[in-house]
């Protein structure tokens, strides 16, 4: 399987602050992969370097095969990203949102690709409503749309989940679940281990950011993860000192 | 083609969504209007030269509701992160910014007539002032300020002062520009006078192209630091 994430000794630093350090970690496509760990563990911070969001202070990164920071263009075009934001424009209706991003990232057959992506979504009928008038889930939904316009090779998530109702929750995790199965890389953040633990392969626990544990996702049920991250979260000791 | 397709989709995004929410417009044009009423009070136009006030008034209405308009627009961006959308895409930044820069010359150049035609009345200007000259001024030093002000409304958004910090960086930057664009538009309004306007056009195009060619480069920096 294709490396689509390769990381060697990654480190973040925002000052004297370590975000992250030595991450040694690979994804391949194909593969889904939980990012867990406490508030401030730096599942963000990672998932922001995968987005080129921010440059790693130390350490390599190839996504794709390549440098990050030598062929920016060439790794943007082939990642997606859902944030805990939208990156949506609310005075602009679905389809002009995602006619926005189909001409930043130059794509072909374009309204061919938004109608395909609305009506996988479910939002179809809505494509010439302002984002406005939305609800959370609706806009997550068309959030994901927009990560997924250009058929991205690595799928980059964060709290994808939050605010959704349990239908919306599990419309979209269905939704990534057949984008794995389409061979889309997935990393995600998320606290809502009972959607993701069906169909995510593997875990990776970070804390104080630092990587303390890797496994399979079926290793545990959601109840057994969450006493296990309490545990590891409680066995840190103090922060300032570990990332020093 | 890539290049100028992302130029026309920002362009797109942004009138299309300043004319559904109209905000941008009706903040400067308000901004605009009081600031020529607040000159026409201080300094009674019957009594004092039009050459006087007028350069003075315009350019300081379109000075600082520009700041409230590109502030307005910046902050537009920021919110629901739209700005990383357009981070973590593809985009040449060089087109994200001449997109942004063409926008933003739209939005200021609709509030710029607006104020003008209420400065006609009220300063009772007429043909012999709007000379080509007149709007080669004005055209120059919108361009100017918005090179400039384009990149500082991103930097201003970054940090913890965000509105404030615009004015902070934009004006001082500005004062060249500024200074050509009063003292120009002012030989264009003083009956007969014509000498050393050259030299201000001049100044202005060089401040412009200077600042215009920095902003390309540096817009994808500013965006992504």
């Amino acid at each position: 399987m294709d490396a689509i994430v390769k990381a060697r000794g990654l480190c973040r630093r925002y000052g004297r602050f370590w975000a992250l350090r030595d991450l040694d970690w690979e994804l391949h496509s194909g593969e889904a992969v939980a990012l867990l760990g406490a508030n401030g563990a730096g599942k963000t911070t990672l998932l922001s370097m995968l987005c080129t969001l921010a440059r790693p202070s130390d350490g390599d990164l190839q996504l794709m095969g390549m440098d990050p920071r030598k062929e920016p263009a060439r790794v943007r075009a082939q990642i997606g990203y859902v944030a805990h934001h939208t990156l949506l424009d609310d005075a602009l209706t679905a389809r002009e949102n995602l006619r926005y991003y189909g001409g930043l990232f130059d794509l072909d057959r374009l309204e061919e690709r938004i109608t395909r992506r609305l009506t996988q979504m479910g939002l179809i009928e809505r494509d010439a409503d302002q984002v406005e008038g939305f609800s959370r889930g609706m806009r997550q939904r068309l959030s994901l749309a927009r990560a997924l316009l250009h058929d991205p090779r690595l799928l980059v998530l964060d709290e994808p989940f939050t605010g959704l109702d349990a239908p919306g929750c599990r419309d979209l995790a269905r939704a990534l679940s057949s984008e794995k199965e389409n061979g889309c890389a997935i990393v995600l953040a998320t606290h809502q281990l009972a959607e993701v633990l069906p169909w995510c392969d593997r875990v990776l626990v970070l804390n104080l950011g630092r990587k303390v544990e890797e496994d399979r996702a079926d290793a545990r049920d959601a109840i057994g993860w969450g006493a296990h991250l309490t545990t590891i979260a409680a066995g840190g000791s103090n922060p300032a000192e570990v990332r020093r | 083609m890539s290049f100028w397709r992302v130029v026309r989709a920002v362009l797109a995004r942004d009138v299309l969504a300043e004319w559904r929410r109209k905000d941008i417009f009706t903040t400067f044009v308000m901004f605009g209007l009081l600031t020529v009423v607040v000159f026409v009070f201080a300094f009674d136009p019957t009594r004092h030269e039009r050459q006087d006030v007028v350069p003075g008034a315009l350019w300081t209405a379109f000075f600082f509701a520009g700041i409230l308009g590109l502030n307005r627009s910046a902050g537009r961006d920021s919110q629901d992160e739209f700005l990383h959308g357009m981070i973590t895409s593809p985009a040449d930044r060089g087109a994200l910014y001449l997109g942004k820069l063409t926008a933003h010359l739209v939005f200021m150049g609709v509030g710029e007539l607006v104020i003008l035609a209420l400065s006609i009345v009220f300063f009772d200007l007429d043909g012999r002032h709007l000379t080509p000259a007149f709007f080669a001024i004005m055209i120059l030093g919108t361009i100017g300020y918005l090179a400039v002000g384009t990149v500082f409304a991103v930097v201003g958004q970054k940090t913890r002062l965000q509105e404030v910090m615009l004015p902070v960086l934009l004006l001082p930057v500005l004062t060249p520009l500024l200074m050509a664009a009063v003292e120009g538009t002012a030989i264009i309004l003083t009956p007969g006078a014509n000498e050393g306007l050259g030299h201000w056009i001049q100044l202005m195009a060089a401040f412009d192209v200077m600042f215009m060619t920095a902003g390309f480069l540096l817009y994808g920096l500013v965006l992504e630091d």
